[in-house]
């Protein structure tokens, strides 16, 4: 498709987009390309979270959101919160933008998707694969980019939402509350946007006489802004954004050997400030500007806490040439981050990093696009390091109304050493017989050579099928491993970051997408996936086998909107226990290994003002029996049954 | 309970506190001491980073440097992580013994093994009467140092106790890792015999090895270095496939007259069971902290009557097994309990925080 005709379409197609269920075909992205695109038109495969797929689900952050998306794993944990596993890679090779700018991750490690907010997202846009070529480091298994809503109205909204853990909810404390207020003003030179969000949410258990909890208590609030001036040059948009986190957990009884019983708990405590000025000026041009700075410590209340102070800079400048077959991204970053973990040894820690990139979009025919790009990045410490990739679609007319489409990359990603990596100290020589983990400022960074092919049946009657092969070879993973020499210098085991490891991924995502009819879809998408070591042992905590089933459907009754959906997932690797050996390597055996997940959200509005929500997560109350999950194997999340029920105003 | 060691104790404290703003050999440790009529209790010694020593005739810490240590008669009982090394034999110079009195056997079982629950449920206030339950020591009772130990020990060579010959246990093989990856060692050929007689030492010596570096998926044929005139002591470097001198970096040294192999600096070993299967050493290569260790002293309290169990409940815990020890200075004699390892300061667990509790004891008076 020509470009003159592709920006028309766009406008008409965004326009159609705004209907929730209208098919995502028709959902313009900016992932893939870094340029405003349709979504079938993207040489990358990307899914999309709508807005109002987002509301029915989601229940004021991003936790719930992405569970029905084909391919992508939601884990939680008591520390890590919530983060995303695509293609065999973890949170920590997934990469997080809000708007395109990179959200700081803690340490290094993976963005918890509860720590961002919900309010007032358009979209969400998820890249499966690898794409450091636009976005630089950790970006191997994906890219999730959350957009937020552009400011087009004067609206004013007040939502409250009460929510229980049914059975599992902790007496003394069963509900959770959630309160949000949105003011936003349009105008022809400003518009702006405030919103504000508390959620106070309990924990619960699974054995009410029992002092442990199985689920972290916390109370966030989070103040967003978006303010937009419409000067003649370009949009000046500045987005303020405040977010603190309070989490708490009951334990059992902390065992001092020769010292007695002690009350214990895990706690922990965030406050993020982020402000980012994005200026989109004539020429397409675009500069971005970011700060944000990350202060947490977390820890158990018999043992000394940590603490954790992560500033981030970033400033950007994007240029796009528009041909008529063509389209040419030009860009430059530079980033800056400071890492002080004063009990792990990094006191004002920096690195300053520079990178170009450069990609181009060609029409090679009318059915043929290629997409080239490199990205070189210059960082302290391991100097340069780049990477490329190609990427390309074919499509073929089966006849006027159905499409096949092909799309197929191959390219390098990569993940640069974080600076907890090279500058760790964590001094466990008081815990037992004593270790420790140390950085190592020679590491270089992980690198990923991957390839994907995939088509896209289109079919007139609204039915889509979709499938998608990947394979990905990774080196230098990073990884702590014993040393001697540091061993004999510390005199406790000492283990050392080093890259040692790789990483073979492959596997395939199989989807139909059928409407039934204009207000009712059906979605069931099948992904496999091996994912393997050095020493050819498959990685732990991967399903080898995921199913995902949905059902959207709307009525003009109550202007009602349903969303169902079921997660299956089997067949993860774990370590047993070599009878053998007075070691503990692993389970005794297999508890469950493979579980179904149940969900059923609701919006209603009865009239143009209220909106009513309701809904039950994880219906079946599927979670892991702790009572046996120490020694046998089981894949299931310590989760729980939720039912909840909230009601919006806009005024 | 003899009183005048009571009176010795706090006379000994008394010296302290008196020496205090004067040099001294002595510091003023962050422990708790307390002395009641029937044993002393000390209280959150720290052994993290360095070896804690304890003199027990005085009560007292001394801060000594390893250096300092190796020379002083003074201390008597030493503490750093689990580990626990007396004033004597290989540890240092001051004929300091120690003995176990045998409490507590239930904690483990017909193998060896922890009894977890036996150990996770003990407590101090549980475990005192084991230790008030030994008021004397019989005469005969034996004693013992902190041995030191190699790992290749005497099983690398076999002794006919008829002929007084010895050969090369050629079957046993040491897994052995340098900062170059692995070998398999193993003494090819050995003998004592000097003009077809047999010697009070080795006189030859061959070693047979084979290598794996680190991206190596096996390990190379077996090489063969010989040691032709064993004599003293005999450096060898695998990597020269040479004998070295003392001063080169070695990988092991032969000492002919004391039948004895020791391992150089920064190298660790583990002596193979007949059976191991490839898998096993391969786990071994990929663990080697959990297998391979240096040369080490053969202590009483840690390697010959070990004195705690690791990670028994989770959490990496160290859990003592509460065993009433004797330790025997040239002084007096004393039981000693390990209660702790663990201290809480400002509500916080501290690891490496040793607590124990000792008293003299006598020995049985024959009747």
């Amino acid at each position: 498709m020509r470009n003159a005709q592709k920006i028309t379409l766009l406008a008409v197609f965004t326009f159609l987009a705004t209907d929730a269920f209208t098919y995502e075909l028709d959902s313009v992205v900016t992932t893939g390309t870094r340029t405003p695109m349709l979504l079938k038109d993207s040489p990358v495969p990307i899914d999309v979270i709508s807005a109002e797929q987002l509301s029915v689900v989601s229940s004021g952050t991003l936790s719930e959101a992405l569970n029905f998306i084909p391919g992508v794993s939601v884990n939680r944990s008591t520390k890590d919160g919530y983060n995303v596993q695509m293609q065999g890679f973890d949170g920590d090779h997934v990469l997080v933008l809000l708007n395109g700018q990179r959200l700081v991750s803690p340490t290094g490690s993976s963005v918890d998707l509860d720590q961002i907010n919900a309010l007032d997202v358009e979209r969400i846009e998820i890249l499966k694969g690898a794409a450091s070529v636009m976005y630089g480091s950790s970006a191997m298994g994906g890219v999730m980019n959350i957009i937020t809503k552009p400011i087009e109205t004067n609206t004013n909204r007040i939502s409250y939402e009460v929510g229980s853990f049914t059975n599992n909810a902790i007496s003394e404390d069963p509900l959770e509350h959630r309160v949000a207020l949105t003011s936003a003003m349009a105008g022809s030179l400003y518009s702006g946007r405030i919103n504000y969000q508390f959620i106070d949410r309990p924990g619960f258990k699974y054995d009410d006489s029992q002092k442990v909890e199985n689920g972290t208590a916390n109370e966030k609030h989070f103040l967003d802004g978006q303010f937009t001036f419409h000067s003649p040059l370009g949009n000046i948009q500045y987005q303020p954004q405040y977010f603190k986190e309070q989490r708490y957990r009951k334990e059992n009884d902390t065992n001092v050997p020769g010292q007695g019983l002690f009350e214990d708990a895990y706690e922990s405590e965030v406050e993020r400030i982020t402000q980012s000025l994005e200026i989109n000026s004539q020429h397409n041009l675009t500069t971005r500007l970011r700060v944000s700075n990350h202060e947490e410590f977390s820890g158990h209340l018999t043992k000394a806490t940590r603490n954790a102070d992560i500033t981030q800079g970033s400033a950007e400048i994007q240029k796009v040439w528009m041909f008529n077959a063509a389209e040419w991204v030009m860009g430059a970053e530079y980033n800056n981050e400071q890492l002080d973990l004063p009990a792990d040894g990094i006191v004002g820690k920096t690195r300053d990093s520079y990178q170009a990139f450069s990609q181009v979009d060609v029409y090679v025919t009318d059915d043929l696009e290629l997409l080239a790009g490199i990205r070189v990045q210059d960082n302290q410490g391991f100097g340069s390091h780049h990477a490329s990739r190609v990427s390309g679609m074919y499509r073929y007319n089966i006849n006027q109304a159905d499409q096949l489409r092909i799309r197929f990359g191959a390219g390098q990603s990569y993940k640069v050493p974080s600076l907890k990596e090279l500058h760790y100290i964590l001094d466990h020589s008081n815990v037992g017989s004593g270790y420790v983990v140390i950085g190592n400022e020679d590491l270089q960074p992980e690198e990923t050579l991957s390839y994907n092919l995939g088509g896209v049946l289109d079919f007139a009657s609204g039915t889509q099928l979709e499938a998608n092969l990947f394979y990905s070879d990774s080196k230098n993973f990073i990884e702590n491993e014993f040393s001697q020499s540091f061993t004999n210098e510390w005199g406790v085991d000492a283990y050392v970051y080093q890259n040692i490891n790789t990483l073979t991924t492959k596997g395939g995502d199989f989807n139909i997408k059928h409407a039934l009819n204009h207000y009712q879809s059906v979605n069931l998408s099948y992904h496999y996936l091996e994912a393997r070591n050095e020493r050819d042992e498959r990685l732990e905590n991967r399903p080898r086998h995921q199913i995902k089933l949905n059902f959207m459907s709307s009525h003009y009754w109550l202007n009602t909107k349903i969303i169902t959906y079921a997660v299956y997932q089997s067949d993860e690797a774990f370590t047993l226990d070599d009878p053998n050996t007075t070691e503990d390597e692993g389970y005794l055996g297999q508890h469950n290994n493979d579980w179904v997940s149940l969900n059923v959200s609701v919006t209603q509005q009865p009239t143009k003002s209220l909106t009513v929500r309701y809904g039950i997560q994880n219906i079946l109350d599927e979670h892991k029996n702790t009572s046996v999950a120490d020694d046998y194997f089981d894949a299931r999340e310590e989760d729980s049954r939720r039912i909840y029920l909230g009601m919006s105003y806009d005024f | 309970m003899k009183h005048t060691m009571k009176l010795a104790s706090v006379i000994g404290l008394g010296v302290l506190l008196s020496a205090c703003g004067s040099d001294s050999d002595t510091s003023a440790p962050e422990i708790s001491k307390e002395v009641n009529a029937d044993y002393t209790t000390v209280t959150g010694l720290d052994a993290s980073s360095a070896f804690a020593y304890y003199d027990l005739d005085n009560n007292v810490q001394l801060n000594l440097t390893a250096e300092e240590a190796k020379t002083n008669t003074q201390w008597d009982i030493a503490f750093k992580s689990t580990d626990i090394i007396i004033n004597g034999d290989y540890s240092g110079p001051g004929e300091v013994t120690a003995a176990f009195t045998g409490n507590n056997t239930d904690f483990r079982d017909a193998q060896g093994e922890p009894v977890v629950d036996k150990f996770t449920t003990a407590t101090p206030e549980a475990e005192l009467a084991d230790f008030l339950a030994v008021t004397e020591y019989a005469a005969d009772t034996e004693f013992y140092g902190d041995e030191f130990k190699t790992v290749f020990d005497s099983s690398f060579y076999n002794y006919n106790f008829t002929s007084h010959e010895v050969t090369a246990n050629n079957e046993q093989y040491y897994l052995f890792q340098n900062d170059d990856g692995f070998y398999k060692v193993r003494a090819f050929s050995a003998s004592n015999l000097e003009g077809g007689v047999p010697s009070r030492g080795l006189t030859q010596f061959t070693l047979g090895y084979q290598f794996k570096a680190a991206d190596d998926q096996t390990f190379s044929a077996e090489q063969t270095l010989e040691i032709a005139q064993c004599d003293t002591q005999h450096y060898v470097d695998f990597s020269a496939n040479s004998e070295v001198v003392a001063s080169d970096a070695w990988d092991i040294t032969v000492l002919c007259d004391a039948f004895e192999i020791q391992l150089g600096e920064g190298a660790s070993a583990y002596a193979l069971a007949g059976d191991e299967t490839d898998e096993r050493v391969a786990t071994m290569m990929e663990y080697p902290q959990y297998y391979l260790t240096a040369d080490f002293a053969n202590t009483v309290f840690k390697h010959q009557f070990k004195w705690y169990e690791y990670n028994l409940a989770q959490g990496n815990k160290i859990w003592s097994q509460y065993g009433v020890y004797l330790v025997k200075t040239p002084v007096a004699t004393y039981k000693l309990q390990v209660t702790s390892y663990y201290n809480l300061v400002e509500g916080v667990i501290t690891g490496r925080q040793i607590s124990f509790i000792y008293d003299d004891v006598p020995q049985t008076v024959a009747q």
